[in-house]
Protein backbone atom coordinates (compact mmCIF):
# COMPACT_ATOMS: atom_id res chain seq x y z
CA UNK A 1 0.00 0.00 0.00
CA UNK A 2 1.30 3.82 -1.02
CA UNK A 3 1.98 5.55 1.90
CA UNK A 4 -0.39 7.81 2.80
CA UNK A 5 1.18 11.16 2.79
CA UNK A 6 -1.41 13.40 1.75
CA UNK A 7 -3.74 12.03 3.77
CA UNK A 8 -1.60 13.17 7.26
CA UNK A 9 -1.64 16.50 6.10
CA UNK A 10 -5.02 16.66 5.28
CA UNK A 11 -5.12 15.32 9.11
CA UNK A 12 -2.85 17.54 10.42
CA UNK A 13 -4.57 20.32 8.96
CA UNK A 14 -7.72 19.48 10.88
CA UNK A 15 -6.11 18.14 14.03
CA UNK A 16 -4.25 21.73 14.28
CA UNK A 17 -7.34 23.69 13.77
CA UNK A 18 -9.00 21.77 16.37
CA UNK A 19 -6.05 22.00 18.67
CA UNK A 20 -6.63 25.97 18.16
CA UNK A 21 -9.88 25.86 18.69
CA UNK A 22 -9.80 24.52 21.71
CA UNK A 23 -7.19 27.19 22.87
CA UNK A 24 -9.30 30.05 21.46
CA UNK A 25 -12.47 28.98 23.54
CA UNK A 26 -10.45 28.36 26.89
CA UNK A 27 -8.51 31.80 26.49
CA UNK A 28 -11.45 33.58 25.32
CA UNK A 29 -13.34 32.30 28.48
CA UNK A 30 -10.49 33.16 30.93
CA UNK A 31 -10.28 36.38 29.49
CA UNK A 32 -14.60 36.92 29.64
CA UNK A 33 -14.40 36.18 33.07
CA UNK A 34 -10.55 37.48 33.95
CA UNK A 35 -11.08 40.95 32.01
CA UNK A 36 -7.71 41.86 31.95
CA UNK A 37 -7.64 45.56 31.36
CA UNK A 38 -4.90 46.17 33.14
CA UNK A 39 -0.77 45.27 33.33
CA UNK A 40 -0.49 42.96 36.69
CA UNK A 41 -3.60 40.52 35.33
CA UNK A 42 -2.62 40.50 32.08
CA UNK A 43 0.96 39.86 32.73
CA UNK A 44 -0.11 37.49 35.50
CA UNK A 45 -2.54 35.32 32.83
CA UNK A 46 0.66 34.43 30.52
CA UNK A 47 3.04 33.94 33.49
CA UNK A 48 1.37 30.57 34.85
CA UNK A 49 2.98 27.38 33.26
CA UNK A 50 -0.57 25.97 31.72
CA UNK A 51 -0.79 28.92 30.04
CA UNK A 52 2.77 29.14 28.79
CA UNK A 53 2.52 25.28 27.67
CA UNK A 54 -1.18 25.87 25.88
CA UNK A 55 0.11 28.88 24.27
CA UNK A 56 3.26 27.04 23.03
CA UNK A 57 0.88 24.42 21.84
CA UNK A 58 -1.05 26.85 20.00
CA UNK A 59 1.76 28.04 18.59
CA UNK A 60 3.54 24.99 17.32
CA UNK A 61 0.08 24.32 15.70
CA UNK A 62 -0.46 27.43 14.09
CA UNK A 63 2.68 27.38 12.29
CA UNK A 64 1.78 23.93 10.83
CA UNK A 65 -1.45 24.99 9.91
CA UNK A 66 -0.52 28.28 8.51
CA UNK A 67 2.31 26.42 6.53
CA UNK A 68 -0.40 24.12 5.06
CA UNK A 69 -3.14 26.70 4.35
CA UNK A 70 -0.49 28.91 2.78
CA UNK A 71 1.03 26.17 0.88
CA UNK A 72 -2.48 25.86 -0.81
CA UNK A 73 -2.82 29.22 -1.60
CA UNK A 74 0.56 29.13 -3.54
CA UNK A 75 0.04 26.53 -5.86
CA UNK A 76 -3.40 27.42 -6.61
CA UNK A 77 -2.50 31.27 -7.33
CA UNK A 78 1.84 31.67 -8.20
CA UNK A 79 2.49 29.44 -10.97
CA UNK A 80 5.62 30.94 -12.21
CA UNK A 81 7.82 28.28 -10.88
CA UNK A 82 10.68 31.25 -9.43
CA UNK A 83 7.77 33.27 -8.15
CA UNK A 84 6.46 29.88 -6.09
CA UNK A 85 9.77 29.24 -4.51
CA UNK A 86 10.35 32.68 -3.54
CA UNK A 87 7.33 33.10 -1.65
CA UNK A 88 7.30 29.96 -0.27
CA UNK A 89 10.60 30.32 1.62
CA UNK A 90 9.32 33.09 2.09
CA UNK A 91 6.36 31.40 4.17
CA UNK A 92 8.38 29.02 5.61
CA UNK A 93 11.29 31.54 7.16
CA UNK A 94 8.31 33.63 8.52
CA UNK A 95 6.67 31.22 10.36
CA UNK A 96 9.91 29.66 12.11
CA UNK A 97 11.10 33.33 12.76
CA UNK A 98 7.11 33.70 14.29
CA UNK A 99 7.69 30.44 16.26
CA UNK A 100 11.08 31.42 18.34
CA UNK A 101 9.69 34.68 18.26
CA UNK A 102 6.42 33.82 20.63
CA UNK A 103 8.41 31.41 22.20
CA UNK A 104 10.16 34.55 23.69
CA UNK A 105 8.07 36.28 24.09
CA UNK A 106 6.00 34.40 26.61
CA UNK A 107 9.46 32.64 28.57
CA UNK A 108 10.72 36.42 29.28
CA UNK A 109 8.04 37.07 31.38
CA UNK B 1 -36.15 37.21 -25.81
CA UNK B 2 -32.33 39.07 -25.79
CA UNK B 3 -29.85 37.28 -25.09
CA UNK B 4 -26.07 38.00 -25.11
CA UNK B 5 -23.72 34.97 -26.30
CA UNK B 6 -19.91 34.59 -26.19
CA UNK B 7 -18.22 34.39 -29.62
CA UNK B 8 -14.90 33.59 -30.52
CA UNK B 9 -13.85 32.13 -34.46
CA UNK B 10 -10.26 31.42 -34.00
CA UNK B 11 -9.86 32.17 -37.56
CA UNK B 12 -11.20 35.57 -37.64
CA UNK B 13 -11.18 36.85 -34.03
CA UNK B 14 -8.00 37.88 -32.19
CA UNK B 15 -10.49 37.93 -28.85
CA UNK B 16 -13.47 36.35 -27.70
CA UNK B 17 -16.62 39.07 -27.50
CA UNK B 18 -20.39 38.62 -26.57
CA UNK B 19 -23.14 39.46 -29.26
CA UNK B 20 -26.27 40.72 -28.61
CA UNK B 21 -29.31 38.58 -30.56
CA UNK B 22 -32.84 39.09 -29.94
CA UNK B 23 -35.14 36.27 -30.79
CA UNK B 24 -38.83 36.07 -31.65
CA UNK B 25 -40.00 32.99 -30.05
CA UNK B 26 -42.27 30.59 -31.22
CA UNK B 27 -44.96 29.20 -28.92
CA UNK B 28 -43.52 25.52 -28.75
CA UNK B 29 -40.02 26.71 -27.18
CA UNK B 30 -39.69 25.71 -24.27
CA UNK B 31 -36.05 25.65 -23.10
CA UNK B 32 -32.87 27.40 -23.70
CA UNK B 33 -31.66 25.25 -26.54
CA UNK B 34 -34.63 25.84 -28.88
CA UNK B 35 -33.47 29.56 -28.52
CA UNK B 36 -30.45 28.59 -29.46
CA UNK B 37 -31.42 26.51 -32.46
CA UNK B 38 -33.62 29.43 -33.74
CA UNK B 39 -30.46 31.90 -33.45
CA UNK B 40 -28.71 29.49 -35.57
CA UNK B 41 -31.51 29.79 -38.43
CA UNK B 42 -30.52 33.91 -38.14
CA UNK B 43 -26.93 33.54 -37.95
CA UNK B 44 -25.92 30.04 -39.02
CA UNK B 45 -22.04 30.71 -37.57
CA UNK B 46 -22.36 29.99 -33.82
CA UNK B 47 -21.41 27.05 -32.73
CA UNK B 48 -22.51 24.79 -29.83
CA UNK B 49 -22.75 20.83 -29.32
CA UNK B 50 -26.44 19.63 -28.90
CA UNK B 51 -27.46 15.75 -29.51
CA UNK B 52 -30.35 14.18 -27.57
CA UNK B 53 -32.36 17.53 -26.26
CA UNK B 54 -33.43 15.79 -23.07
CA UNK B 55 -30.67 16.14 -20.50
CA UNK B 56 -29.01 12.68 -20.96
CA UNK B 57 -26.33 12.65 -23.21
CA UNK B 58 -24.53 15.93 -21.53
CA UNK B 59 -23.34 17.52 -24.71
CA UNK B 60 -24.73 21.09 -24.25
CA UNK B 61 -23.22 22.00 -21.12
CA UNK B 62 -22.50 25.67 -21.03
CA UNK B 63 -22.20 28.92 -18.58
CA UNK B 64 -25.83 30.18 -18.48
CA UNK B 65 -26.28 33.36 -16.54
CA UNK B 66 -23.32 32.41 -14.42
CA UNK B 67 -24.42 28.88 -13.70
CA UNK B 68 -23.27 25.77 -15.70
CA UNK B 69 -26.48 23.99 -16.83
CA UNK B 70 -27.47 21.67 -19.72
CA UNK B 71 -29.20 23.92 -22.46
CA UNK B 72 -31.68 21.30 -23.04
CA UNK B 73 -33.31 21.41 -20.26
CA UNK B 74 -32.72 25.01 -18.73
CA UNK B 75 -36.45 26.38 -18.47
CA UNK B 76 -36.71 29.75 -20.33
CA UNK B 77 -38.80 30.67 -17.88
CA UNK B 78 -36.51 30.90 -15.39
CA UNK B 79 -34.11 32.69 -16.80
CA UNK B 80 -33.64 36.36 -16.30
CA UNK B 81 -33.33 38.32 -19.96
CA UNK B 82 -30.48 38.91 -21.23
CA UNK B 83 -29.60 35.51 -20.66
CA UNK B 84 -25.59 35.71 -20.80
CA UNK B 85 -24.62 32.37 -22.21
CA UNK B 86 -21.13 31.20 -22.01
CA UNK B 87 -18.89 28.36 -22.35
CA UNK B 88 -18.00 26.01 -19.50
CA UNK B 89 -15.46 27.70 -17.56
CA UNK B 90 -11.67 27.02 -17.23
CA UNK B 91 -11.33 24.28 -20.61
CA UNK B 92 -9.46 25.90 -23.95
CA UNK B 93 -12.21 27.46 -26.26
CA UNK B 94 -12.43 25.26 -29.13
CA UNK B 95 -15.20 28.06 -30.72
CA UNK B 96 -18.24 29.94 -29.67
CA UNK B 97 -20.16 27.23 -26.90
CA UNK B 98 -17.43 24.13 -27.76
CA UNK B 99 -14.72 23.88 -25.23
CA UNK B 100 -12.04 21.13 -25.33
CA UNK B 101 -13.15 18.45 -22.98
CA UNK B 102 -9.88 16.73 -23.43
CA UNK B 103 -8.61 17.54 -19.84
CA UNK B 104 -11.61 16.96 -18.35
CA UNK B 105 -11.94 13.16 -19.97
CA UNK B 106 -8.01 13.05 -18.72
CA UNK B 107 -8.60 12.78 -15.46
CA UNK B 108 -11.69 10.72 -15.86
CA UNK B 109 -9.91 8.11 -17.19
CA UNK B 110 -7.48 8.63 -15.07
CA UNK B 111 -9.42 7.09 -12.38
CA UNK B 112 -9.99 3.42 -14.13
CA UNK B 113 -13.93 4.10 -14.93
CA UNK B 114 -14.70 0.30 -15.58
CA UNK B 115 -15.26 -2.86 -13.62
CA UNK B 116 -12.39 -4.60 -12.08
CA UNK B 117 -12.56 -8.02 -11.07
CA UNK B 118 -10.39 -10.53 -12.16
CA UNK B 119 -12.73 -13.89 -11.16
CA UNK B 120 -14.18 -15.73 -14.27
CA UNK B 121 -17.25 -14.40 -15.08
CA UNK B 122 -19.58 -16.97 -13.67
CA UNK B 123 -22.81 -18.19 -16.40
CA UNK B 124 -25.20 -15.65 -16.11
CA UNK B 125 -24.54 -11.96 -14.56
CA UNK B 126 -22.16 -10.77 -11.55
CA UNK B 127 -24.79 -11.30 -8.86
CA UNK B 128 -25.44 -8.00 -6.80
CA UNK B 129 -28.66 -7.43 -3.95
CA UNK B 130 -30.59 -5.22 -4.27
CA UNK B 131 -29.00 -3.34 -0.98
CA UNK B 132 -25.49 -3.51 -2.83
CA UNK B 133 -27.09 -1.67 -5.68
CA UNK B 134 -28.73 0.74 -4.13
CA UNK B 135 -24.91 1.72 -3.34
CA UNK B 136 -24.57 3.40 -6.73
CA UNK B 137 -27.71 5.23 -6.85
CA UNK B 138 -26.39 8.91 -6.93
CA UNK B 139 -23.43 7.37 -8.80
CA UNK B 140 -24.21 5.98 -12.03
CA UNK B 141 -26.44 8.37 -13.57
CA UNK B 142 -23.70 10.78 -14.58
CA UNK B 143 -23.90 12.44 -18.27
CA UNK B 144 -20.32 13.53 -18.36
CA UNK B 145 -21.24 16.47 -19.20
CA UNK B 146 -18.62 18.53 -17.19
CA UNK B 147 -20.67 21.01 -15.76
CA UNK B 148 -19.53 20.03 -12.25
CA UNK B 149 -16.05 20.00 -13.11
CA UNK B 150 -15.58 23.27 -14.77
CA UNK B 151 -17.93 24.88 -11.96
CA UNK B 152 -14.86 24.22 -9.34
CA UNK B 153 -12.40 26.55 -8.51
CA UNK B 154 -9.97 24.15 -7.59
CA UNK B 155 -10.04 22.03 -11.15
CA UNK B 156 -9.71 25.81 -12.76
CA UNK B 157 -6.65 26.43 -11.07
CA UNK B 158 -4.87 22.76 -11.25
CA UNK B 159 -6.72 20.75 -14.34
CA UNK B 160 -4.08 18.94 -15.12
CA UNK B 161 -3.61 17.67 -11.93
CA UNK B 162 -6.76 18.00 -9.60
CA UNK B 163 -9.43 15.06 -11.07
CA UNK B 164 -12.41 17.34 -10.38
CA UNK B 165 -15.50 16.23 -9.33
CA UNK B 166 -16.94 14.16 -11.94
CA UNK B 167 -13.62 12.10 -11.96
CA UNK B 168 -14.11 11.39 -8.47
CA UNK B 169 -17.69 10.97 -8.14
CA UNK B 170 -16.59 8.04 -11.20
CA UNK B 171 -13.57 6.73 -9.09
CA UNK B 172 -16.55 6.08 -6.27
CA UNK B 173 -18.86 4.54 -8.09
CA UNK B 174 -16.46 2.35 -8.85
CA UNK B 175 -15.37 2.12 -5.09
CA UNK B 176 -18.84 1.55 -4.01
CA UNK B 177 -19.45 -1.18 -6.79
CA UNK B 178 -19.68 -4.63 -4.70
CA UNK B 179 -18.64 -6.43 -7.76
CA UNK B 180 -15.18 -4.45 -8.12
CA UNK B 181 -11.97 -5.67 -6.51
CA UNK B 182 -9.55 -3.28 -6.92
CA UNK B 183 -11.25 -1.17 -4.05
CA UNK B 184 -7.54 -0.33 -2.34
CA UNK B 185 -5.62 0.39 -6.35
CA UNK B 186 -8.16 3.00 -6.66
CA UNK B 187 -7.82 4.37 -2.90
CA UNK B 188 -4.08 4.41 -3.39
CA UNK B 189 -4.28 6.00 -7.47
CA UNK B 190 -6.02 9.08 -5.14
CA UNK B 191 -3.14 9.39 -2.95
CA UNK B 192 -0.92 12.71 -4.15
CA UNK B 193 -2.12 15.60 -2.92
CA UNK B 194 -3.71 16.68 -5.70
CA UNK B 195 -5.78 14.32 -7.25
CA UNK B 196 -8.01 14.15 -4.32
CA UNK B 197 -7.05 16.66 -1.88
CA UNK B 198 -7.34 19.75 -3.65
CA UNK B 199 -11.20 19.34 -3.07
CA UNK B 200 -11.93 21.56 -0.24
CA UNK B 201 -15.77 21.00 -0.23
CA UNK B 202 -16.78 24.07 -2.14
CA UNK B 203 -19.55 22.58 -3.16
CA UNK B 204 -20.45 24.23 -6.69
CA UNK B 205 -19.93 20.61 -8.22
CA UNK B 206 -23.38 20.18 -6.29
CA UNK B 207 -25.15 23.49 -6.94
CA UNK B 208 -24.69 22.88 -10.81
CA UNK B 209 -25.43 19.01 -11.41
CA UNK B 210 -28.36 18.68 -13.97
CA UNK B 211 -29.25 15.30 -12.71
CA UNK B 212 -29.31 16.10 -9.32
CA UNK B 213 -26.14 14.18 -8.13
CA UNK B 214 -23.21 15.05 -5.09
CA UNK B 215 -19.94 14.84 -6.26
CA UNK B 216 -19.28 16.30 -2.92
CA UNK B 217 -20.75 13.58 -0.83
CA UNK B 218 -19.24 10.90 -3.27
CA UNK B 219 -15.36 12.50 -1.93
CA UNK B 220 -16.45 12.72 1.34
CA UNK B 221 -16.84 9.12 1.27
CA UNK B 222 -13.61 8.87 -0.21
CA UNK B 223 -11.68 10.56 2.42
CA UNK B 224 -13.51 9.14 4.84
CA UNK B 225 -12.25 5.26 3.44
CA UNK B 226 -8.64 6.87 2.96
CA UNK B 227 -8.68 7.38 6.37
CA UNK B 228 -10.34 4.40 7.73
CA UNK B 229 -7.36 3.00 5.48
CA UNK B 230 -5.07 4.58 7.82
CA UNK B 231 -6.22 3.48 11.42
CA UNK B 232 -6.41 -0.18 10.19
CA UNK C 1 -7.55 23.15 -44.94
CA UNK C 2 -8.53 25.88 -42.12
CA UNK C 3 -10.01 22.78 -40.37
CA UNK C 4 -6.29 21.05 -39.93
CA UNK C 5 -4.98 24.18 -38.83
CA UNK C 6 -7.37 24.46 -35.66
CA UNK C 7 -7.13 20.54 -34.90
CA UNK C 8 -3.28 21.78 -34.48
CA UNK C 9 -3.87 24.56 -32.73
CA UNK C 10 -2.48 23.91 -29.45
CA UNK C 11 -4.27 25.39 -26.28
CA UNK C 12 -2.25 28.24 -25.32
CA UNK C 13 -3.61 30.07 -27.73
CA UNK C 14 -7.20 28.96 -27.13
CA UNK C 15 -8.59 31.71 -24.91
CA UNK C 16 -10.65 30.06 -21.63
CA UNK C 17 -13.59 31.29 -20.04
CA UNK C 18 -12.44 32.44 -16.71
CA UNK C 19 -14.00 36.18 -16.25
CA UNK C 20 -14.44 35.64 -12.95
CA UNK C 21 -17.31 38.47 -12.38
CA UNK C 22 -19.05 36.55 -15.17
CA UNK C 23 -19.81 33.21 -12.84
CA UNK C 24 -22.24 32.92 -10.03
CA UNK C 25 -20.62 32.37 -6.26
CA UNK C 26 -23.36 30.62 -4.44
CA UNK C 27 -22.72 30.96 -0.79
CA UNK C 28 -21.11 27.55 0.46
CA UNK C 29 -18.49 29.23 -2.33
CA UNK C 30 -18.39 32.98 -0.57
CA UNK C 31 -17.55 31.25 2.73
CA UNK C 32 -14.93 28.76 1.09
CA UNK C 33 -13.09 31.89 -0.78
CA UNK C 34 -13.56 33.81 2.68
CA UNK C 35 -12.05 30.79 4.84
CA UNK C 36 -9.01 31.08 2.68
CA UNK C 37 -9.35 35.10 2.69
CA UNK C 38 -9.28 35.34 6.32
CA UNK C 39 -6.60 32.57 6.54
CA UNK C 40 -4.59 34.86 4.58
CA UNK C 41 -5.38 37.92 6.18
CA UNK C 42 -4.42 36.07 9.35
CA UNK C 43 -1.03 35.26 8.38
CA UNK C 44 -0.17 38.51 6.74
CA UNK C 45 -1.08 40.42 10.13
CA UNK C 46 0.30 38.19 12.70
CA UNK C 47 3.77 39.33 13.06
CA UNK C 48 1.83 43.01 13.74
CA UNK C 49 -0.09 40.72 16.80
CA UNK C 50 3.07 39.35 18.05
CA UNK C 51 4.51 42.82 18.18
CA UNK C 52 1.43 44.08 20.10
CA UNK C 53 1.40 41.21 22.40
CA UNK C 54 5.17 41.18 23.05
CA UNK C 55 5.06 45.04 23.44
CA UNK C 56 1.71 44.93 25.91
CA UNK C 57 3.57 41.91 28.23
CA UNK C 58 6.98 44.03 28.22
CA UNK C 59 5.83 46.48 30.95
CA UNK C 60 2.80 49.27 32.26
CA UNK C 61 3.97 51.90 30.29
CA UNK C 62 4.21 49.64 27.08
CA UNK C 63 0.88 48.37 28.46
CA UNK C 64 -0.77 51.62 28.44
CA UNK C 65 0.76 52.79 25.31
CA UNK C 66 -1.09 49.44 23.45
CA UNK C 67 -4.32 50.72 24.75
CA UNK C 68 -3.76 53.94 23.66
CA UNK C 69 -2.45 52.86 20.30
CA UNK C 70 -5.37 50.02 20.12
CA UNK C 71 -8.26 52.96 20.60
CA UNK C 72 -7.65 55.20 17.54
CA UNK C 73 -9.84 54.25 15.07
CA UNK C 74 -7.54 52.97 12.12
CA UNK C 75 -6.34 50.60 14.88
CA UNK C 76 -9.90 50.28 15.90
CA UNK C 77 -10.86 49.14 12.51
CA UNK C 78 -7.62 47.21 11.46
CA UNK C 79 -8.09 45.10 14.69
CA UNK C 80 -11.94 44.38 14.36
CA UNK C 81 -10.93 43.54 10.86
CA UNK C 82 -8.60 40.71 12.77
CA UNK C 83 -11.51 39.44 15.28
CA UNK C 84 -13.59 38.85 12.21
CA UNK C 85 -10.79 37.20 10.28
CA UNK C 86 -10.29 34.75 13.53
CA UNK C 87 -14.26 34.64 14.33
CA UNK C 88 -15.17 33.76 10.23
CA UNK C 89 -11.90 31.08 9.78
CA UNK C 90 -12.93 29.68 13.20
CA UNK C 91 -16.49 28.82 12.40
CA UNK C 92 -16.01 27.94 8.65
CA UNK C 93 -13.28 25.52 9.94
CA UNK C 94 -15.77 23.82 12.22
CA UNK C 95 -17.96 23.75 9.94
CA UNK C 96 -14.86 21.81 7.17
CA UNK C 97 -14.46 19.18 9.88
CA UNK C 98 -18.69 18.49 10.34
CA UNK C 99 -18.38 17.95 6.34
CA UNK C 100 -15.40 15.61 6.87
CA UNK C 101 -18.07 13.37 9.35
CA UNK C 102 -20.44 13.84 6.11
CA UNK C 103 -22.77 16.22 8.19
CA UNK C 104 -24.11 18.53 6.60
CA UNK C 105 -23.47 17.69 2.89
CA UNK C 106 -27.23 17.64 1.58
CA UNK C 107 -27.28 21.35 -0.88
CA UNK C 108 -29.90 22.89 1.41
CA UNK C 109 -28.25 21.77 4.80
CA UNK C 110 -24.76 22.91 2.84
CA UNK C 111 -26.58 26.53 1.95
CA UNK C 112 -27.83 27.02 5.67
CA UNK C 113 -24.84 26.04 7.70
CA UNK C 114 -22.91 28.52 4.76
CA UNK C 115 -25.19 31.46 6.26
CA UNK C 116 -24.91 30.33 9.68
CA UNK C 117 -21.29 30.84 9.58
CA UNK C 118 -20.97 34.28 7.66
CA UNK C 119 -23.66 35.57 10.74
CA UNK C 120 -22.16 33.92 13.51
CA UNK C 121 -18.58 35.20 12.24
CA UNK C 122 -20.20 38.89 11.86
CA UNK C 123 -21.96 38.10 14.80
CA UNK C 124 -19.08 37.21 17.07
CA UNK C 125 -17.44 40.39 15.74
CA UNK C 126 -20.11 42.69 16.69
CA UNK C 127 -19.88 41.30 20.48
CA UNK C 128 -16.18 41.12 21.04
CA UNK C 129 -16.09 44.62 19.12
CA UNK C 130 -18.58 46.05 22.00
CA UNK C 131 -16.80 44.38 24.57
CA UNK C 132 -13.37 45.73 23.53
CA UNK C 133 -14.57 49.44 23.15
Amino acid sequence: MVKSHALRLWLAQRITGALMAIYALMVGSVLYVQHPTEYGTWKALFSTGWMRAATLVFVLSLVWHAWLGMHDILIDYVKPALAHRILKNLVVLSLAVYAVWSMRILWSI
Amino acid sequence: MRLSIYRFNPETDAEPYMQDYDVALEPGDKMLLDVLLRIKDLDDTLSMRKSCREGVCGSDAMNINGKNGLACITKLTDLKEPVVVRPLPGLPVVRDLVVDMTQFFKQYHSVKPYLVNDEPPPATERLQSPEDREKLDGLYECVLCGACTTSCPSFWWNPDKFVGPAGLLQAYRFIADSRDQATDERLDNLEDPYRLYKCHNIMNCVDVCPKGLSPSKAIGKIKELKLKRLTK
Amino acid sequence: MNQARNLNRKDKQRPKNLDLRTVRLPVPALVSILHRASGAVLFLLLPVLLLGLQCSLNSAEHFAHIKEVAAQPFVKLLLLGVVWAFSHHFFAGLRHIAMDFQWGMELTTARLTAKLVLALGLLVTLLIGTALW
